[in-house]
């Protein structure tokens, strides 16, 4: 059986999701610069500056039309991603607005599951699900899909 | 020094294109400064009632004004910070943006425009890219993009001409 690091991520609203280990870059420590782009969607309507670039901010919970999402806008941390568009293509970067630090577990083969409901979404923002004691099932987001794909494609 | 020209640039080589900065609010917006005709104050647009747009006289031709918010959709009511109206052209003629400000964008060119980012287009996104010039983010755009926006289609009341009518964007 076998185990791998991943980085649990609560994304405000009672939701939760897991990136990789080495996709999570940075944690930012001060709120950033907001800048908002017009005629985008409204779960990725804003952008920052990190580091020369200009990286969009998704934040998920909006996009999740199961329950009730408790807003954090203003007082949520940003967490740096990074994915690839291919095995052995160079780096972009993005960025997720989160609800608390990012924790790190452990995962196994064991514990694959089901994504949770509403499952067609998810279905279009993970390529894995994993089951967290305490938790439920916990969708691994597909990076590279959620920030690479143009919005009305992957809505 | 090139004998003959005073900027010593190579002989035939065209200056870079300069833009200008329009301000909506929170939003900057960077515009080919060639697409701009005449910047006109904004007490200078007459409202007519039961018309959705505004209109400007300029050389003794009426041309549409639209107020855009930071989202890019025409708004009635007009802010208060809307100074300026920025009058544009097009083939057909002219169309005027009313904006908070407008500036010359120091150095920011074609050249420095980057994609916007693949999860933020839409349909409906009619901005080019993004530009970043010192700390800021220009969001790109051009002449025929706002008149999109505004859902205008462009007409003068001069003489021989068809009122400005309010059109649908597909």
């Amino acid at each position: 059986m076998s185990e791998a690091t991943a980085w649990l991520l609560d994304l405000g609203g009672g939701l939760h999701a897991a990136v990789g280990e080495r996709e999570m870059l940075h944690l930012l420590p001060d709120p950033p610069t907001l800048y908002r782009i017009p005629q985008s969607p409204p779960y990725c309507c804003k952008v920052l500056l990190w580091e020369g670039e200009i990286l969009p901010l998704m934040e998920l919970a909006r996009r999740i039309p199961v329950r009730e999402v408790v807003r954090t806008e203003g007082r949520g941390l940003i967490a740096i991603i990074a994915f690839q568009e291919q095995p052995g293509a160079a780096s972009r970067h993005g960025a997720l607005l989160l609800n608390a630090p990012p924790v790190r577990i452990r995962v196994g083969d064991a514990q694959a599951c089901a994504l949770p409901e509403p499952a067609s979404v998810w279905r279009r923002l993970a390529i894995a699900c994993f089951e967290q004691a305490g938790r439920g099932p916990v969708p691994v987001l597909d990076l590279a899909r959620l920030f690479l794909l143009p919005a009305d494609r992957n809505a | 020094m090139i004998p003959g020209h005073p900027d010593g640039a190579p002989l035939g080589s065209a200056p870079p294109p300069r833009y200008l900065i329009l301000t909506l609010g929170e939003l900057h917006l960077l515009l080919p400064q060639h697409q701009v005709y005449a910047l006109e104050p904004a007490f200078d647009v007459a409202y007519p009632a039961g018309e959705d747009l505004g209109r400007i006289q300029v050389d003794g031709m009426g041309w549409p004004v639209c107020c855009l918010s930071e989202e890019l959709r025409p708004v009635r009511e007009i802010p208060a910070s809307r100074h300026v109206c920025v009058l544009l052209h097009v083939n057909a003629g002219l169309f005027g943006v009313l904006c908070d400000q407008v500036s010359l964008a120091d150095g920011a060119g074609g050249s420095d425009v980057l994609p916007l980012p693949e999860c933020m287009r839409t349909l409906h996104t009619r901005l080019r890219g993004l530009v970043l010039q010192e700390e800021q983010v220009l969001c790109v755009t051009s002449v025929e993009d706002l008149l999109a926006c505004a859902s205008v289609r462009l007409s003068s009341d001069g003489p021989d001409s068809e009122e400005a009518v309010p059109r649908t964007v597909p």
